[in-house]
């Protein structure tokens, strides 16, 4: 032991422990960051434990499948469970989520509208023969929804309310060769009636009938509803993408992009009430009349 | 003359390779975990190496084993590599003047190896600063990962006697 002590292998083990001692003051001075010696030493081991790492990944995760499988199985299990329970909850978020967009637009129209009541509706089916994309939604006459009662989205005016049951109502659209709504441009304060044609309504366009022959109405033009009994004014209806002279050349036509999307429309709002509403088509349904009134 | 040297350093890179793979499949993350419990397999190989060889030859791969597990380590770079160098140069010098080489007297010294470091390790980081809880850690962590590793001594062991004896045996013809 004590030729140990006194041998030139102990002065080299001193040697190194004085080395480790030195590489512990290192670190302490240099705040936690490897010395150049950790540094050179992990060079070598990082790629190797990189690489035995991944091994050791796939060959545990190949084993568990046989060594796991009924625990696997009974996790599976709980698993569907939750991922159905999730489903249900995310349809419940989903239908809140709406509710809650619909509410948002409401408020946000209510605080220009005062006087519009609303319900919302969804879109629960559509005409498949239709040519002017008709639609039934999911409200009737228990909801408060009543014939006329005019239907829109936030983007626009959609179209009426032609039929009530108890729970649904048919919704006739903006694109109907047989709706008339009074209508007038905002830039030009010029008044006319929107109707559909076949031809637009197959390109998701209507018209603005009966404008006057010397109106400086242009392409981009809004128009909105003139109000009357059947619709409240200022709705808006679309923009003007074309403008051409009438087929007896004594007015003026103006082909309209409905704002709302009314091929696609998933849920609108019925106004069952507001001001000056009188819930009857006027005397000469069909007819302009002379205030830029609407008849259905 | 030269078959000697050569065996030599065949037996010595063995060693350092059993070592350094020993390191990495310590730290391949899941490997080995038994109760959230991993064993430090590069100290008893370096025990080992310092029963059947020498007391100068464990201090050097006590420090190698060290200096590995420092770089994995939460204490100071050198700690492990301090420590681990005292303990297996004294497991060389009791397996020299005093106690036989064998099984038994390597899962002692192991055990007794990472009982020290562990102990030191926890008194260091957390004993000493008087951390709420600080007890449990020792008895959770410290004490499983001592006996855990130590359960390996006795097949790294055989492992390490068996190198030494193939290339001793290469040495004597």
């Amino acid at each position: 032991m004590s030729d140990f002590l006194k041998s030139v292998r102990f002065k080299i083990l001193a040697g190194i422990l004085a080395v480790m001692v030195g590489f512990m003051v290192m670190s302490i001075y240099t705040g936690g960051t490897a010395t150049f010696f950790s540094q050179l030493l992990s060079l070598v081991t990082v790629p190797v434990q990189s690489f035995s790492a991944d091994v050791a990944e796939n060959a545990t995760s190949f084993l568990d499948q046989f060594l796991n499988a009924s625990k696997t199985y009974e996790q599976n299990a709980i698993l569907r469970r939750q991922l159905n329970e999730a489903y249900d909850k995310l349809v419940d978020y989903d239908k809140i989520k709406h509710e809650n967009e619909q509410f948002r637009e409401i408020i946000g129209m209510k605080e220009n509208r005062g006087d519009i009541v609303f319900e919302t509706a969804s879109v629960i089916a559509r005409d498949p023969a239709g040519r002017f994309y008709g639609f039934t939604i999911d409200k009737g006459s228990l909801d408060g929804v009543s014939e006329l009662d005019p239907v829109m989205t936030a983007d626009g005016l959609v179209g009426y309310v032609e039929e009530v049951s108890l729970t649904s109502s048919n919704v006739k659209t903006i694109l109907d060769v047989t709706i008339n709504v009074g209508a007038y441009s905002s830039a030009t304060r010029d008044i006319g009636i929107v109707t559909g044609t076949v031809e637009l309504a197959a390109a998701g366009l209507c018209q603005v009938e009966y404008l006057p022959r010397n109106s400086e109405i242009a392409v981009g033009n809004i128009i909105l509803t003139s109000g009357g009994t059947l619709y409240p004014k200022d709705l808006i209806i679309g923009t003007v993408e074309e403008v051409k002279t009438g087929s007896h050349g004594i007015s003026m036509v103006a082909v309209l992009r409905p704002t709302a999307q009314v091929g696609t429309v998933k849920d609108v709002f019925v106004i069952t009430a507001f001001e000056g509403q009188g819930g009857e088509a006027p005397a000469g349904a069909g007819q302009p009349d002379g205030e830029g009134g609407d008849t259905p | 003359m030269n078959t000697q040297k050569s065996a030599r350093i065949m037996k010595h890179a063995l060693y350092a390779l059993i070592l350094f793979v020993f390191h990495v499949l310590g730290s391949v993350p899941g490997l080995f975990v038994v109760a959230e419990v991993k064993p430090i397999l590069t100290i008893p190989a370096a025990v080992a190496v310092a029963m059947v060889e020498d007391e100068f030859a464990g201090g050097i791969y006590g420090a190698f084993a060290g200096i590995l597990y420092d770089m994995s380590g939460p204490l100071l770079f050198g700690f492990n590599g301090f420590v681990v160098t005292i303990c297996c140069v004294a497991a060389g010098l009791m397996v020299s003047n005093l106690m036989r080489c064998s099984g038994l007297t390597c899962v002692l010294f192991v055990f007794l190896a990472m009982i020290i470091r562990g102990s030191l390790e926890y008194f260091f980081s957390l004993g000493m600063w008087n951390y709420p809880g600080a007890g449990l850690v020792y008895m959770s962590y410290t004490l499983p990962t001592a006996l855990y590793s130590t359960a390996f001594a006795v097949p790294v062991f055989f492992l390490i006697r068996q190198i030494n004896r193939r290339f001793s045996a290469g040495k004597e013809e």
